[in-house]
């Protein structure tokens, strides 16, 4: 049987069904996992066995079993899990074990989801290439010889290579996004503090989301379903706001953004104007809006978030989770440590990040960034009484080698950060091959309009004929 | 000190706040009473600084923090919010230190000085306090406890208002007096319950501009305070007249030698990278919420002197009585059941207090008043009243048993005893007359005759008394 290509749903039914075991199941996913040969795993937990065996016991014993029971689960590697380590690909947390869950994991635990192993990322989130873990590069699951998207570059492989049936993932500017695109599967970042922080290591708190990684909408539905929620320990996470509804086409209002496509030549334009046609032809109507200020809202995106990064990583200083560079004095076991320790991505944005904090006369760059968000989210959340979702190309084009990838950094975050800037909903979808590599469509939508936002994934999926 | 120069002196207090729980998790606070019996007992990954571990303000710290500003008379701010404020030191487990800047809970208000001298408060805001290094001399290590990590913690910043180490001391003792009546803290210096930094500069008599300012560190006393405001004064005088500049810097006291030592000058002053704490949103505080706060602030210490007084109590009594909150709520509970306030004032100023050490009183309202009345019964003697509060310290002995097991009460009832004299008055008149002439003789016969009726039973004391009472 082919445990992979099935839907969550599916495979649940069949475990409560007891057309297989969740032991049997999940091994063939695990024995794919063990021979990763891109570089997507960090560990495949040895607990593994234990989670599945409970489920098939529960099921035996005939007890009431989750919406996710038995499914195998591959978490980004800054997601804590209670006597597991979780380094968020740094050599500082390489040998950290957490002694606690964070709030994912306790609700992917209570749904019965097997967690499977911790996948590897860019070093504490801070990337979007794939190339800067301090435990090797991730290969792209299409073309081993480009790069996979980060930073959750070991989940979206994981994903697209049947490792897992669902992958957790973390997105500040596009980190669930960019991978999920470059790598052919559907990624879903959604408005800020619907899933909780809480036990996620902080990068930038204020932009910092949760979300999954799925074969297709429906499954990242059920997986954000589960994982959503107010949380006494995060006080910026919010109720589940209604995650499914059913939309019309032919009600619907789909927004082109004209001042980001148009001065896009993308060679692969033709495909996201064949997206627009498609959604027309059933019945929706396309309405040209602009994005206000979207430029500087990218620039000030990198100040609030470079500052709020420089001081979560300010905990991590060679006094604490064994790494630790001997010295003579306290300053110089600091300097040893954080030298030692973080990789140069991490260093460049501190440097960044303190230029951006540096407090003076009660003025600092950040503090104007911190505004010009409160305004860009205002501009922003205009657009949406025009229209109900924006579609747009997720990345422009196709994920390539990493010179290629850095050459349009720049212009790819101008497509990203603005959701989480504005906290707004955002997934991709795959919508086409370019070069024998998948592209994917990004779908924008208002704040806690989740529920639109899966609704026109899921139009969007019978359109292209996809399962 | 000459009148050359004008001392300028503001205060930074911080005092824990005395909550069951710490500010930003569940874990016990140190400052309210939790078990610090061995070190780390008190941490959860919160205050530990745990990657992923996020703060959950403790509502009970944010209004301790607005009740006592209103014991100060401050403006209570409409919003919560905290900033996190950079540093990097091992009892500072994430690197900042959640505290408030622009948005300090409380704004304004001040105390008024015997003197009639107003002293004003800048702010008071609210923060975490740090945990402690341990240095283990023996190992050559230094450890680290975090158990008072995450205590919530107020600063209070008055504005330069003080002019003198008497001033600063009377306006300590008061905000200690007031952070105590008021229920949010306790105020114990000895275990760095209260803390305080002094700001102190030197002008030209008259003149407007301040002088280079000095920061006074590691005061942990109010004695300390003042010695170290006389010390800085003459410091700074003795640079001035001589022609040279104060630096401005942060000097820590030497109480054993008397002296302060430069710290760190202006030059190596750190940038805190103050930014507002993204992990957690803004709380708005309601006009409701200020009303409703406000209904919980009992009266501090200088309200209820005032109604002492009032209650016909002398200034010093009154005084005296609200010099300690635990004092104060014995002598206001033994007033309930014994409503004469003076008489009740002498009993605890001359015999209650007497017996306590730093005003702990370890008898109970109930027992204390349970003794007067035997006295004032004539039940008992002063003196064996004495002896019963001597014998029940410490203990929840009923003090009327405690009088019958010694015997004292054990002997004839004094209004017998009275019925007794009053009859022997009636049938012995000669001897009566004879009082003025000879009254110990008189007093003597009579009390032969109460305890040979009495056979012997009756309180030779309390005789005395009855019969001296009724023959004068």
């Amino acid at each position: 049987m082919d445990y992979k290509t099935m839907s969550v749903d599916e495979f649940v039914a069949g475990i409560r069904g007891k057309k297989f075991t969740a032991v049997d199941a999940v091994k063939t996913f695990v024995d794919r996992a063990k021979k990763d040969k891109h570089n997507a795993v960090l560990e495949v937990f040895a607990s593994w066995k234990d989670q599945a065996a409970a489920v098939d016991a529960k099921i035996a014993k005939g007890q009431a079993v989750g919406v996710l029971a038995g499914v195998p689960i591959f978490i980004k590697d800054n997601v804590l899990m209670q006597g597991h380590r979780a380094s968020a690909a740094s050599k500082f947390l390489e040998n950290f074990v957490s002694p606690y869950d964070s709030t994912v994991i306790r609700k992917l635990k209570e749904a019965d989801a097997v967690i499977i192993g911790r996948a590897n990322m860019d070093e504490f989130a801070l990337g979007g290439c794939g190339t800067k873990s301090a435990f090797g590069v991730v290969r792209n699951a299409v073309n081993p010889e480009f790069v996979a998207g980060g930073s959750s570059s070991g989940s979206a492989v994981a994903q697209a290579l049947g490792y897992c049936l669902a992958a957790i993932g973390t997105d500040t500017g596009g980190s669930i996004r960019i991978p999920a695109s470059f790598n052919g599967v559907v990624g879903v970042k959604p408005s800020y503090g619907v899933v909780s922080r809480y036990g996620v290591v902080g990068m930038a708190s204020g932009l910092d989301h949760v979300g999954v990684f799925a074969n297709s909408a429906s499954d990242a539905q059920i997986m954000l379903d589960v994982i959503a929620g107010r949380d006494y320990f995060d006080r910026t996470s919010v109720e589940k706001p209604v995650i499914k509804k059913d939309v019309k086409a032919s009600s619907l209002r789909i927004g082109y953004v004209k001042n980001l496509l148009d001065p896009f030549i993308a060679p692969h334009k033709d495909v996201y104007e064949k997206v627009f046609a498609q959604f027309e032809a059933a019945g929706a109507k396309r309405k040209d809006v602009k994005i206000k200020d979207v430029e500087k809202a990218v620039q000030a995106y990198f100040a609030v978030m470079c500052g709020q990064a420089t001081s979560n990583l300010a905990r991590y200083t060679g006094t604490r989770y064994t790494q630790s560079k001997a010295a003579e004095t306290l300053e110089e076991l600091y300097l040893a440590s954080r030298t030692e320790f973080f990789g140069d991505q991490v260093k460049t944005r501190m440097v960044s990040g303190s230029i951006s904090l540096a407090w003076s006369d009660g003025h600092s760059i950040y503090k104007k960034g911190l505004e010009m968000q409160r305004q860009f989210t205002a501009d922003f959340a205009k657009v949406f009484e025009e229209v109900d979702c924006l579609l747009l190309p997720t990345m422009i084009g196709p994920a390539a080698c990493v010179e290629k990838y850095y050459a349009r950094v720049n212009e790819n975050r101008v497509f990203l950060t603005p959701a989480n800037f504005a906290h707004v909903p955002a997934m991709t979808v795959p919508c086409g091959v370019v070069d024998g590599l998948p592209i994917g469509l990004q779908i924008i939508c208002k704040k806690y309009d989740e529920a639109t936002m899966f609704a026109v994934a899921k139009m969007f999926e019978e359109m292209r004929g996809a399962k | 000190m000459s009148t050359k120069y004008d001392v300028v002196i503001g205060l930074e207090i911080h005092a824990e706040l005395n909550t069951a729980t710490k500010i930003f998790c569940r874990c016990a606070n140190t400052a309210g009473g939790a078990d610090v019996s061995e070190p780390n007992r008190n941490v959860c990954p919160t205050c530990m600084g745990m990657p992923g571990a996020l703060p959950a303000v403790n509502r009970m710290a944010v209004e301790k923090s607005i009740l006592a500003g209103m014991a100060f008379g401050c403006r209570i701010n409409d919003v919560v919010m905290f900033e996190r404020k950079h540093y990097f030191y091992p009892d500072l487990p994430s690197g900042y230190q959640l505290t408030q800047l622009e948005r300090p809970q409380c704004l304004g208000g001040g105390i008024t000085l015997s003197t009639g001298k107003l002293i004003r408060l800048n702010r008071i805001h609210l923060e975490e306090d740090a945990g402690k290094l341990v240095h283990d001399e023996v190992r050559g290590e230094t450890l680290v406890d975090l158990n008072r990590a995450g205590t919530p913690l107020i600063e209070m910043v008055t504005e330069p208002d003080i002019s003198n180490a008497a001033e600063a001391v009377e306006f300590l003792e008061e905000v200690r007096s007031r952070l105590v009546y008021s229920g949010v803290a306790d105020c114990k210096m000895e275990e760095g319950g209260m803390r305080c930094d002094v700001n102190i500069s030197l002008k030209p008599a008259g003149a407007k501009k301040f002088g280079n300012r000095v920061e006074m560190k590691n005061l942990n006393s109010f004695k300390m305070v003042a010695r170290a405001i006389e010390y800085e004064t003459k410091r700074q005088a003795k640079l001035l007249d001589d022609g040279k500049a104060v630096a401005v810097q942060t000097r820590k006291w030497n109480d054993a030698s008397g002296i302060s030592t430069p710290m760190r000058g202006k030059e190596q002053e750190v940038d805190y990278r103050y930014m507002p704490d993204p992990d957690q949103l803004m709380i708005r505080i309601t006009d409701g919420d200020v009303a409703r706060i406000k209904k919980t602030l009992p009266k501090l210490a200088h309200e209820l002197r005032a109604e002492f007084v009032a209650m016909g109590l002398p200034e010093y009594d009154a005084d005296i009585l609200t010099r300690d909150k635990d004092l104060t709520k014995f002598f206001i509970n033994a007033l309930g059941s014994y409503p004469s306030a003076k008489p009740l004032a002498n009993w605890i100023m001359t015999h209650v207090l007497a017996r306590a050490t730093n005003y702990r009183i370890e008898i109970s309202p109930v027992q204390l008043v349970s003794i007067i009345q035997m006295v004032d019964k004539k039940d008992i003697s002063q003196k064996n009243a004495l002896e019963i509060i001597d014998e029940i310290w410490g203990t929840e002995k009923d003090p009327k048993k405690v009088a019958k097991d010694k015997g004292f009460t054990n002997k004839v009832a004094a209004g017998e005893i009275e019925a007794i004299v009053v009859e022997l008055m009636a049938t012995n008149e000669k001897a009566v007359a004879d009082y003025a002439e000879g009254p110990d003789k008189v007093v003597n016969f009579f009390m032969g005759q109460v305890m040979k009726r009495t056979g012997g039973r009756a309180d030779s004391v309390v005789v005395k008394e009855i019969v001296v009472e009724k023959l004068s």
